[in-house]
């Protein structure tokens, strides 16, 4: 019986929402630590909230004085140093958590009937995380900064017929400049976070809440039955350690390695006359930017690059095993761990110069990889023998 | 997973470690004299905002005698290198200089003509310490940066055993797996 | 038997678990505190020098440190002697010209009249209702001696004090670095903190 005291029961509806959503809330015993990247994704979206918050408050969004402002905050703001290092590196720990949650998700079948929404729900926020990001990068008005925020507002611009217009509505000028800066500012602090992934999260939750999580087996769980337990204390207290381990690897990047997650170029102001030689994405978008780059032409790159995630959300339909774990599936196991390893090199292909052929080569071949995936996996059941006594539904 | 994190913590340390022993020493007095270095060698015509030295040389002057404006040197350690790399760069640079056409083997046709003598027999020396200097003043915070690390990492460590001890005490007795019923076999 | 000293551990270990988490959440929270409080730039702000050489004998000058007004009068033989003939004991808020002053010829003080907040300007001539000069204040028509005590109207206190330090006869230094001004409301030299 979850305690709430009866003045607050007789006018909210406490004690319900914390038996329905956690004290009593069942869920499969069985799940591993990858179920766990999901409550971490939450830890660093608050750590990502409250940092920025404490940022906001110091940062300028002018373009004249923002790069000044983020040394303010480095050198003058007490502990300004900290919250600066906390929130670039959370940028990053909140990526790593995120594309772990994805690939449990992937390998798993998470996205298998009845997920089709709750995956759905899970790409979008995908997107609106990748938006947050972008946003959030321009801000401290680096060189690379710039020059990023240039490359992929231009992009916009193979959209047919309103290409060009559609990049200077969404610069506020001709070229990145003070306007984009503080409206990315605004995008950036109010639009993403609150509207989208605020309402977005709540919206995964929610779906999530009505289907149940998935687990390692892949079989559907009686939700009154044996092999469910109530989430607290269990998965909490499961989770509550976990999250531990990953403040220790988070905290010893902030306080000895803050560097190795923040682009060296991004020291220096930008400089307008002059491209940086090498133009690289921060880590979590160097796959999508190798596809992008694998393709020669511009419209054809920025197709790609959206359909790399966009075909994703297919994946409920293209997968048409009644198996939903690739643990019973011995085909799909092999090709799910190769589509990762393929995924980490095609990040590699991204961060080299484009200038070898090698390299390019080698970015061709990953992209074709990726998006065989994908084509290969309606196949499968025609010849994967999965083990029918791990089949997603009851006998 | 548990292994995943091991490693990637022992890399972390190994990087942290190897980072250090590097030919730039950060200890106070090699960065104090470091400063001095600066102000005397190199405020001519460097610029330093963010520690208060102003530019000397207006832009124009310096187009005229080097060809390339001398950049502001408060953020060079940082957006050289990640770590302390960027301060290694430095020091490289200055210990580069020869007689080659290009005037600097390691970095071509730089305009910046050889701020400390090739000949000096404290040339070493000297660049290690101006290195040292400009990481500090890139990294300002980074002494009590360590020191506070240490102590939270500590702090977050001792904080996770006691979970951990939790989620065991939590769950003894509870079964991981499955009951067999619902492999449907 | 087992069962019960399994959830007396459990017992002590989320007992435990909180006090440290806790204690980690109350350690964590102070950054933030902090990085709240007035930046490193501000606190080297407050401590400010100025140049006395042009103001001359019965003049007052008026700057602006840490937004806030400070009023420096260079008073006449004149000025101190009718200004120490008032007995302290007759002041809403009694003080002595040595609690006000370090030199009898400069008085150094915030220019914010403590009724609410205007700017007193110098009466060169004599104040209303007295026989010497002093400050009179615009808005309520509150008046101050010149060494700053207040000697008629609302205002319930003599204007505030802040650190001065003089360089020299030309040179002041003014503030300290965590010195709020105003709301700390010094009225006496010995309640200031060293510049």
């Amino acid at each position: 019986m979850t305690r709430v005291p009866q003045w607050l029961q007789d006018r909210f509806p406490l004690r319900e929402l914390l038996e329905r959503h956690v004290t009593e809330y069942p869920a499969p015993r069985n799940l591993n630590y990858l179920w766990s990247f999901g409550a971490l994704a939450l830890l660093f979206l608050a750590i990502q909230i409250v940092t920025g918050l404490w940022l906001a408050m110091y940062y300028k969004p002018d373009a004249k004085l923002a790069f000044d402002s983020v040394q303010h905050i480095m050198r003058d703001v007490n502990w300004g140093w900290l919250i600066r290092y906390l929130h670039a590196v959370g940028a990053s720990g909140l990526f790593f958590v995120v594309y772990l949650h994805v690939g449990r998700g992937m390998y798993y079948g998470s996205y298998k009937e009845p997920r089709e929404l709750l995956w759905w729900i899970g790409i979008a926020l995908f997107f609106a995380l990748m938006a947050q990001a972008f946003t959030g990068y321009l801000l401290p008005w680096g060189n690379m900064s710039y020059w990023s925020a240039t490359v992929i507002t231009s992009l916009f611009g193979v959209v047919p017929v309103v290409g060009e217009q559609l990049v200077t509505w969404l610069r506020g000028d001709f070229a990145v400049g003070d306007a984009t800066l503080n409206r990315f500012f605004a995008f950036h602090v109010a639009l993403f976070p609150v509207a989208v992934i605020g309402g977005l999260v709540v919206l995964h939750l929610t779906a999530l809440h009505r289907v149940g999580s998935n687990n390692p087996e892949g079989v559907d769980l009686d939700k009154h039955g044996p092999d469910v337990i109530p989430f607290f204390p269990y998965y909490v207290a499961k989770d509550l350690w976990f999250a531990g381990l990953a403040l220790i690897a988070y905290f010893a990047v902030v306080f000895f390695l803050p560097t190795y997650a923040m682009e060296p170029l991004n020291w220096e102001p930008p400089d307008l006359l002059a491209t940086p030689g090498h133009l690289v994405p921060e880590w979590y978008f160097l796959p999508f930017y190798a596809v992008l780059r694998s393709v020669p032409s511009k419209p054809g790159g920025a197709v790609a690059m959206q359909a790399a995630i966009l075909i994703v959300a297919l994946l409920p339909y293209l997968d048409r095993s009644p198996v939903r774990s690739a643990r019973h599936r011995p085909v799909k196991r092999v090709l799910t761990l190769l589509f990762f390893v393929n995924f980490a090199v095609l990040g590699w292909v991204g961060a080299q110069p484009p200038s070898s052929a090698g390299v390019l080569l080698a970015g061709r071949v990953t992209t074709a990889i990726y998006f065989l995936y994908f084509a290969l996996l309606p196949l499968l059941p025609r010849f994967e023998r999965a083990r029918p006594a791990a089949k997603g539904r009851w006998a | 997973m548990k292994v995943l994190r091991a490693l990637f913590l022992a890399g972390c340390l190994y990087a942290v470690a190897a980072g250090g022993a590097a030919a730039v020493d950060l200890s106070p007095d090699s960065i104090g004299a470091g400063r001095k270095l600066f102000e005397s060698d190199c405020s001519n015509c460097h610029a330093m905002k963010y520690l208060g030295y102003a530019a000397p040389l207006p832009p124009e002057a310096a187009m005229k005698a080097f060809g390339d404006v001398p950049p502001d040197l408060s953020l060079m350690a940082a957006a050289r290198g990640r770590g302390t790399s960027g301060a290694e760069y430095v020091y490289r640079l200055l210990t580069s200089y020869d007689d080659t056409p290009r005037k600097n083997s390691v970095f071509p046709d730089l305009s910046m003509p050889e701020p400390i003598p090739r000949d000096d027999p404290k040339l070493r020396e000297k660049a290690g310490q101006a290195a040292a200097f400009l990481y500090q003043a890139a990294f300002p915070e980074f002494r009590t940066r360590r020191t506070v690390g240490t102590y939270v990492i500590a702090y977050t460590a001792l904080l996770t055993a006691l979970l951990y001890l939790l989620y065991r005490s939590v769950w003894k007795g509870i079964s991981h797996s499955l009951s067999g019923k619902a492999r449907g076999g | 038997m087992s069962n019960e000293n399994g959830l007396n551990r459990r017992r002590f270990l989320a007992a435990a678990s909180a006090a440290v988490g806790a204690a980690g959440l109350g350690a964590a929270a102070i950054p933030f505190v902090r990085a709240m409080q007035p930046a490193q730039d501000i606190i080297a702000a407050g401590v400010i020098e100025v140049d006395l050489s042009d103001v001359r004998g019965g003049e007052m000058r008026t700057f602006l440190w840490r937004q806030q007004p400070v009023l420096i009068l260079r008073r006449t033989p004149e000025m101190i002697e009718r200004a120490g003939r008032i007995d302290p004991g007759t002041l809403k808020d009694p003080a002595t010209p040595e609690e006000r002053v370090q030199r009898p010829e400069w008085l150094v003080c915030l220019g914010v009249c403590t009724h609410l907040g205007c700017v007193p300007s110098l009466q060169p001539g004599r104040l209303p209702g007295f026989d010497q000069p002093g400050l009179l204040c615009p808005c309520h028509g509150g008046q101050y001696d010149t060494l700053g005590r207040r000697v008629a109207g609302p205002p319930p206190e003599n204007l505030y004090l802040l650190p001065h330090e003089f360089l020299g006869d030309t040179r002041l230094r003014v503030g300290a670095p965590s010195f709020a001004g105003v709301s700390a409301a010094v009225r006496k030299l010995e309640n200031l903190p060293k510049p």
